[in-house]
């Protein structure tokens, strides 16, 4: 009996490609843009976060007066550790959101 | 319009029209070469199907053009499915049982329900290699980008999973005549 040849191989395995698969592409597309909309959502919320957190200490910072946030801090720990927390925990939920 | 051009529409303007057109290009083989992996587990190869397509537009930007788009998106499908056995232990071996060699080859799909069967049997090395050389296409040098195995394991791999193939197909068609 001979050895097949390498052209029997690829007959043996060759696919059957068949037509494409539109809900396949959909699904995917779809995932996609919820993942790229969830991205923005978060983008635009740490802006956010990001502003209103900044813009106390600039407005200080022009105004030459930090006692106002160190007496925040010294003064009401407990809303300062509160926060941190949630922040902590919002970073932990979206870093481990699953889109 | 070629890959390349698609996918920098989808890096500069996050084109999904585009990406859409990269996943209908490539989704059949992608689709074709996992199902050979699973050893004809439709369900699952559709499941990596979608997290390869996905992952490959998460890392689009990492995408380098020294390989073509084909291989770089089957080293994610096999990266994901070696992923997949870890932490699921599925084991796609089958036995060489009567059932395997019992049909006889009258159709395209039976056909392919056989091969899938065989293809089972061969270590997943084995048939990752098998698979891009003949179903694929593929050469050595882009086997080895897909596998990251040296050329010569690659080389054995081939050689071994023909060998096996060809003695279960001739233990098959030896059944069928006696």
């Amino acid at each position: 009996m001979t050895s097949p040849s390498e052209q029997d191989y690829k007959n043996l395995l060759a696919y059957e490609l068949t037509d494409t698969d539109e809900y396949f592409v959909t699904t995917i597309i779809n995932q996609i843009q919820r993942k790229s909309k969830f991205r923005k959502r978060m983008l635009a919320l740490s802006s956010i976060s990001a502003g209103c957190a900044v813009t106390p200490l600039l407005f200080f910072y022009s105004a030459k007066a930090w006692h106002p946030i160190v007496h925040f801090v010294t003064q009401s720990p407990l809303i300062v550790a509160s926060v941190i927390i949630v922040g902590l925990m919002s970073v932990m939920l979206v870093s481990s959101q699953e889109v | 319009m070629n890959d390349k051009a698609l996918i920098s529409r989808v890096l500069v303007d996050d084109d999904h029209h585009a990406f859409a057109a990269l996943v209908r290009k490539h989704q059949q083989s992608i689709l074709h070469f996992l199902r050979r992996l699973t050893g004809g587990n439709s369900a699952l190869a559709d499941d990596i199907a979608q997290q390869v397509f996905i992952s490959a537009y998460d890392k689009l930007s990492t995408f380098r053009a020294e390989a073509g788009f084909n291989t770089w998106l089957h080293s994610i499908a096999y990266r994901s499915f070696l992923n997949e056995m870890r932490k699921s232990h599925h084991h796609t071996e089958v036995a060489l049982t009567d059932d395997v060699l019992a049909p006889s080859i009258r159709d395209s799909v039976e056909q392919e329900l056989l091969i899938e069967k065989l293809m089972a049997r061969l270590s997943v090395t084995e048939r990752t290699c098998m698979t891009l050389a003949y179903s694929a296409g593929m050469s050595h040098q882009e086997i080895v980008d897909v596998t990251q195995l040296p050329l010569g394991t690659v080389k054995s791999h081939i050689n071994r999973g023909k060998h096996k193939l060809t003695k279960w197909v001739q233990q098959s068609q030896s059944r069928r005549k006696s």
